[in-house]
């Protein structure tokens, strides 16, 4: 049953159903919301009355926007219901039952709007699915058809409240899990784990379980150059020429990054299951070594006919500069 | 010549030989240097109950292209200070580099209500996926000349900068006041040298304040008090907050760092015999500006909407132990603040109530005034409204019941047929909450002495960080309450939760869902 007789207006603080509308209300200079709550209502009715019941639902939660009142919670909860979206319709119910018989308001709704009401939830009971779901790791991201779950009672969460929206974490690793019967997508979710991606099918009032496990993913290593040819080693294995992308284990690696007449980059990288690390060597290209030059040799080489001592001194290696430091995380930037 | 005189003779020579040799070999073990500056990355905000994470992006020197970015999880103190090397392009150089830090929360990311605000996702590791107000953002321009070698140079991300985000392009940054954004200064190059210990936790508002106060002891009107010590924590909520089961009206938005200091706050909410006790006062009476409503009916479950839930029986009234033990309802809030003042206190501010509610016993802020996410019947008052009025059965349509609930304050046996606020008990600490408040998630709703306005009014922006309260705005007499009652759901138990209004509806008011408890100012410990 809906109420299509009642209206939302407010008098003195009280709430209240009134008849239909009339001219002499508006000519005696109702209040302009009143008169568009009212309005939206009676579009509403006549939408449910043609069983257009998703065009009703639009209008009547225009009408609860502007003026909130039990018999516009009531009808709300009818079209949800005629729609198939129980948990909404049983949680509008709920609401319902709070403000027609609670104490915010207590307006005058009718018996008999209190009993349909009572009814309804009793069959809406009956046909929810009930769900034991057992979800690893816990917090991993569930939405059900593309919505968060809502919280319920302790320990139960809901299906089809929430607004549209990625999932969020339940924060529970076994749960009561309350739907819609009918056919679901059901999304888990977590970072460094594969998604788990769900399609079925619950007839009415079952009870059944869901077993959500997810499984941990390997990191992603990405490495570009900005010379092209640069060959990428990983822990001094050749992966092949930059740019390019490995997955391994969770850990720690050594990246170098090799050019010919370019100073090697070199720097270690941390990644987790499931990371993606993106790596860019700026490579620069190499100052040719002393120790490449003709003379330098021949000039040693003159220098050790001249004495052991300064045969020693000049034939040494040049040092090399000292490794960039990185700090304690050992990530080290080259700026242009 | 003499052997002697052939060594005095090649001695000298050979020293200066040696000498010659040692100077050669120093000068050609002379290891070559590199420019490069460590940025060392520390914060005086806790961790991680504050922030746990630091995302640093690395930007050419104008801050308008990007060179890199890294996240890093550091949930433990020690993980402080971090540090990253920067160099030139080539080993020696000018480092010339614009960097932006963030230091933020993992377990406050955004909801997705916010990210479609956004018009966009974020991936993993993006810290604008999360909240801002629990985000300190840090612009670090950073110059140095070429030749410098191994230097240094050291970002504190300071807790007074929560909230205040940086931009990169302008170089605006928030640097150590609150909410104040300044030109970013250049980083300050200093001598490579060992890293100093972290600053982590030294945070001044977030340090509790111990309250000095000694709090009054119970007279047997339940008038005991408790001392809250001073400090600082996240009032209000985000947007569509999912971790706040009735997440939507925005009353609770925009959220904002505040820093409380210690007060005293009752124990109980006022008792109807302390009500009258005051106003029978033979010194010094209360006179009510408004006396509280008085019931119309025995309390029931299945008579229609009247006061009959209505606890004060009247100045003259009998003593009665069950019934004086109740806390007084169906009362304004000009009454109750007047009740406050006259025993030299106030009604507490919203930032004190939630505070007190959420964080101050506490190392992280919780949902309902106890550790855990948890509700349940046994541990809070609320849900106990009758919607069966055959049976008289309590509270059926929400999560209670007929339950075991105990008698006012834990006087008398425990029963399982009443309904409403004579029948309940709230132990809201918990089992391990700590600070021993009690009525604060259930039981009856409180009034605060702020008024019925968003977060995001103009009193409210404009308050300061250190005990704000919005107690004046033009054209607005209503003020709001906290905390949840012995009729609502579980739903509306949350402290964050807030709500007003009521006093323009006088007959909702006398339902018997709110009443209130003091507080008075308290004072440092030296």
């Amino acid at each position: 049953m809906l109420v299509v007789a009642g209206l939302v207006q407010r008098e003195s603080g009280r709430a209240l159903a009134q008849e239909a509308p009339s001219d002499s209300a508006q000519d005696a200079g109702e209040n302009p919301t009143t008169v568009q709550a009212r309005e939206l209502f009676a579009k509403g009715a006549a939408l449910s009355r043609r069983m257009q019941w998703a065009e009703a639902l639009d209008a009547f939660e225009q009408v609860a926007r502007i003026r909130s009142h039990p018999v516009v919670t009531f009808n709300i909860a009818v079209c949800e219901r005629a729609l198939g979206r129980y948990t909404r319709a049983r949680h509008t119910l709920a609401e319902f039952s709070l403000a027609a018989t609670g104490p915010n308001g207590a307006p005058d709704v009718p018996a008999a709007i209190v009993e349909d009401a009572r009814n309804y939830a009793r069959e809406i009971d009956g046909l929810l699915v009930h769900l034991h779901v057992t979800l690893r790791p816990r917090d991993a991201r569930v939405a059900i058809d593309g919505r968060p779950l809502a919280v319920g009672a302790p320990g139960v969460l809901v299906a089809g409240l929430a607004a549209p929206g990625a999932g969020e974490p339940a924060a529970q690793d076994d749960f009561e899990l309350i739907v819609d019967p009918g056919a679901h997508i059901i999304r888990a979710s977590r970072d460094g784990h594969g998604d788990i991606v769900l399609n079925p099918s619950y007839p009415p009032g079952v009870h059944a379980a869901l077993d959500m496990q997810l499984e941990t993913l390997p990191a992603e290593i990405r490495v570009e150059s900005t010379v092209p040819g640069a060959i990428v080693l990983l822990d001094g294995r050749d992966i092949g020429v930059a740019p390019v992308v490995v997955n391994r284990p969770a850990g720690v690696y050594r990246v170098e990054v090799q050019k010919k007449d370019h100073v090697t980059y070199a720097t270690s990288v941390t990644v987790d299951a499931g990371e993606h690390a993106n790596l860019t060597a700026r490579l620069t290209p190499e100052t040719r070594p002393l120790t490449s030059r003709w003379w330098f040799w021949s000039g040693a080489a003159a220098v050790v006919v001249g004495g052991i001592v300064a045969t020693y001194v000049l034939t040494r290696p040049t040092p090399q500069p000292p490794a960039y430091q990185g700090g304690s995380s050992g990530w080290v930037v080259s700026t242009p | 010549m003499s052997v002697v005189a052939l060594r005095n003779a090649l001695e000298p020579a050979l020293i200066s030989a040696l000498v010659a040799f040692a100077a050669l070999v120093a000068a050609c073990t002379t290891t070559p240097t590199r420019d490069e500056v460590v940025v060392i990355i520390d914060t005086d905000a806790p961790v991680p109950n504050w922030v746990d994470h630091l995302n640093v992006q690395v930007f050419d020197a104008t801050g308008t292209s990007l060179l890199e970015s890294r996240d890093y999880a550091l949930p433990d103190p020690a993980d402080w200070p971090l540090s990253f090397g920067i160099h030139p392009p080539s080993s020696r150089g000018a480092v010339q580099t614009r960097l932006r830090i963030r230091a933020y929360n993992s377990s406050r990311p955004i909801s997705a209500w916010q990210a479609t605000v956004a018009g966009t996702t974020f991936p993993p590791g993006d810290p604008d996926g999360y909240d801002a107000t629990w985000t300190i953002d840090r612009v670090v321009p950073i110059s140095t000349t070429a030749g410098t070698g191994f230097v240094q140079t050291r970002v504190t991300l300071r807790g007074d900068c929560f909230g205040v985000a940086a931009d990169v392009a302008t170089g605006m940054t928030c640097v150590d006041a609150p909410n104040q954004l300044v030109a970013a200064p250049n980083a300050t190059i200093m001598a490579s040298s060992s890293i100093a210990p972290s600053v982590v936790g030294t945070w001044p508002a977030a340090q509790p304040i111990a309250c000095a106060t000694t709090p009054h002891a119970e007279t047997g009107l339940f008038d005991e008090e408790l001392c809250v010590p001073g400090g600082a924590y996240v009032m209000g909520a985000a947007a569509d907050d999912n971790s706040i089961p009735n997440a939507g009206n925005l009353l609770e938005f925009p959220e904002r760092v505040v820093q409380v200091s210690p007060f005293v706050i009752e124990r109980y909410e006022v008792s109807v015999g302390r009500f009258r006790a005051a106003m029978n006062d033979p010194v010094n009476p209360f006179v009510p500006p408004s006396e509280p409503t008085q019931p119309d009916a025995p309390i029931d479950c299945g008579a229609e909407f009247n006061h009959r839930f209505c606890t004060w029986r009247g100045a003259e009234a009998s003593p009665d132990p069950a019934a004086d033990a109740l806390p007084v309802n169906c009362i304004d809030s000009l009454t109750a603040q007047a009740f406050c003042q006259w025993e030299g206190g106030d009604l507490p501010s919203e930032a004190q109530w939630e505070y007190a509610a959420t964080q101050a016993f506490r190392q992280v802020k919780s949902v309902y005034p106890w550790v855990g996410a948890a509700i349940s019947c046994d541990i809070a008052a609320y849900g106990r409204w009758s919607v069966e009025e055959d049976t008289g059965e309590c509270g059926l349509d929400v999560v209670c019941g007929p339950l075991p609930v105990n008698v006012p304050f834990g006087a008398g046996e425990p029963t399982h047929d009443c309904v409403g606020v004579a029948c309940v008990r709230d132990e809201t600490p918990g089992p391990d909450g700590g600070g021993g408040l009690i009525g604060m998630g259930g039981n009856v709703s409180e009034w605060v002495r702020d008024l019925d306005v968003s977060f995001d009014a103009p009193c409210w922006q404009n308050a300061a960080r250190l005990d704000p309260v919005c107690d004046s705005v033009p054209g607005v007499t209503t003020n709001m309450f906290r905390g949840g009652t012995w009729a609502i759901a579980a739903l509306f138990v949350a402290s964050e939760l807030r709500t007003g209004g009521i006093v323009e509806n006088p007959e909702l008011a006398e339902y018997g869902g709110v009443g209130f408890r003091c507080m008075r100012p308290g004072t440092v410990s030296p």
